[in-house]
């Protein structure tokens, strides 16, 4: 109870604080806001690309094409080996027969058979991957694996193309670290100097509490939670204004994901820290007392 | 209580200057003692030595179980919730109530409890006579009043000793004289009071020990009667 008490008395004089200097605050938050919303849309950019490259992964499958003279019992021996390949979590058969019946159907054409005099499709295994085998090099091993083994004509599994996307996506997300990285420096920097010209607006005010045996801690107090509140503040907003964003771009491209909440929650979190850092990095010069600067 | 032991200050802004030079000093619980000197004679450094607001460059300042050789910041923080401390412009925050600045003064000791803390502040502002501004912010106070919610502030938390620094320099005569006559009480009630003052005839009707600094020297030392 006492502990909320005291809480609940520097709270109060961290919004006091915040609503008396509104202009000043105001500014510092709008300026938090454009660096949290760089921040965010990164973030956002490289959870879609990352979400779009599992997807892609999910549905990545090698097809192996056997030759064309073999009796559908050579098939199935071929199909055991290939089961056998680590990584390969099933080998599904695709006769010519069943080929051709998917073909038709797919592009709405019949007598395809009869008009060419013969099948052309050659019988086909789709291998489907286990979960840790469908990255770009893991996938290039199954399909050399495959190539050997007796009576496959060749291997498809689509793979430059989505190494390099797979590549690309990668470099996107060390990009986005880095401006994540930058834009969190520059927030405490934001931050830090917002609190100091509050602290240097409130310097009879931090002399009186010294004078008067304030500890620290108590000077300190609402000097952190008012950075925790415009943090707080600045990164409810520009998630606010990314969302609306989010909401016009989401007619236009169909599938765009948002923020889960746990995500805005740890965004929140994070802009929590950003705030008590930047609120205690200003704080430390000006407590420093006559005592320590003439000693 | 208080010793200063062959205390010197110097302060080094482009050229030395001595504002005290080998002070020996010894004040003695419920003393009322007054130090008088031109501007720059060292008054309010004695004071500043004494709240351990700043070190000795030389000697030994020892207040109450705290030496200036020993102390740390954190004991510096008890020593001001021991003392209290009045300064010439106040020093009240602006944004505050009269009752909230003198709660702030009780708040540092750790003291929350909203009951306490109007007992306290109020009784404060009682024997100030201001129970009845408490709601009034600093700017709707005289000079004098803000003066009284300062020495409130100094007092709530029964300090052993209270120094004032020109408390009445901003004030005109009359106010002047009424402070004078409230740090008497103060100092009746137990708790040593330590003036500096300019007010040399204000002095000679407070009574007490009179002390005399020239250019950072004490020159004299002398206790004298309270004219009524």
């Amino acid at each position: 109870m006492p502990r909320l008490r005291e809480f609940t008395y520097f709270l109060n004089q961290a919004w006091l604080q915040l609503i008396r200097d509104r202009v000043l605050a105001g500014t510092a938050i709008l300026a938090k806001v454009a660096t949290f919303f760089v921040s965010a849309l990164f973030l956002l950019i490289a959870f879609n690309f990352a979400s779009a490259l599992d997807s892609i992964r999910d549905q990545r499958e090698v097809q192996v094409f056997l030759d064309r003279g073999g009796a559908e019992d050579a098939w199935r021996k071929i199909g055991g080996e290939l089961r056998e390949i680590p990584g390969v979590a099933d080998a599904h058969l695709v006769t010519p027969d069943d080929a051709i019946e998917e073909f038709e159907r797919d592009f709405g054409e019949s007598g395809l058979v009869d008009a060419l005099g013969e099948n052309p499709l050659p019988p086909t295994y789709r291998l489907s991957l286990g979960d840790d085998h469908r990255e770009g090099d893991a996938i290039r091993r199954i399909a050399s694996r495959a190539e050997t083994v007796s009576g496959v004509e060749s291997v498809r599994y689509g793979g430059p193309g989505i190494a390099k996307v797979e590549s690309r996506v990668r470099t996107f997300a060390r990009l986005n670290l880095i401006v994540g990285l930058l834009a969190g420096v520059s927030g405490v920097l934001i931050v830090s100097n917002t609190i100091k010209l509050t602290i240097i607006a409130r310097k009879d005010l931090v002399e009186i509490l010294t004078l008067i045996g304030a500890t620290d801690g108590f000077v300190r107090r609402p000097f952190l939670l008012e950075g925790i509140m415009q943090s707080c503040a600045a990164a409810a907003g520009s998630l606010l204004v990314l969302r609306g964003i989010h909401a016009l771009v989401s007619i236009r491209i169909s599938g765009i994901l948002y923020f889960s909440t746990l995500s805005i929650i740890l965004f929140l979190l994070f802009a929590v820290f950003l705030g008590w850092a930047g609120a205690y990095m200003a704080c430390a010069g000006p407590l420093r007392g006559r005592w320590e600067r003439s000693a | 209580m208080i010793q200063l032991r062959n205390v010197t200050k110097r302060y080094t802004s482009g050229t030395r200057l001595n504002a005290l030079h080998h002070v020996n000093l010894v004040i003695g619980k419920g003393e009322l003692v007054s130090i008088t000197g031109a501007s720059g004679a060292g008054k309010s450094t004695m004071l500043r030595l004494i709240s351990m607001e700043e070190p000795p460059s030389e000697g030994e300042v020892i207040v109450g179980e705290f030496s200036s050789r020993e102390i740390t910041r954190r004991d510096q923080q008890v020593l001001r919730r021991k003392i209290g401390v009045v300064f010439q412009n106040f020093r009240l925050w602006r944004d505050w109530t009269a009752a909230e600045n003198v709660a702030a003064a009780v708040r540092v000791t750790g003291e929350f409890a909203p009951r306490a803390l109007r007992r306290k502040t109020q009784d404060a502002l009682q024997l100030v006579g201001l129970a009845h501004r408490g709601k009034s912010y600093p700017s709707q106070l005289s000079g004098g009043e803000q003066q009284r919610v300062a020495i409130a502030r100094a007092i709530v938390n029964r300090p052993f000793v209270l120094l004032a620094d020109e408390p009445t320099g901003n004030l005109d005569p009359e106010s002047g004289e009424s402070i004078f006559g409230l740090l008497r009480e103060v100092n009746f009630s137990g708790t040593s009071v330590i003036l500096a003052t300019h007010n040399i005839s204000m002095v000679k009707r407070l009574g007490g020990r009179a002390l005399k600094l020239e250019q950072g020297r004490c020159i004299e030392d002398r206790v004298t009667h309270a004219a009524s």
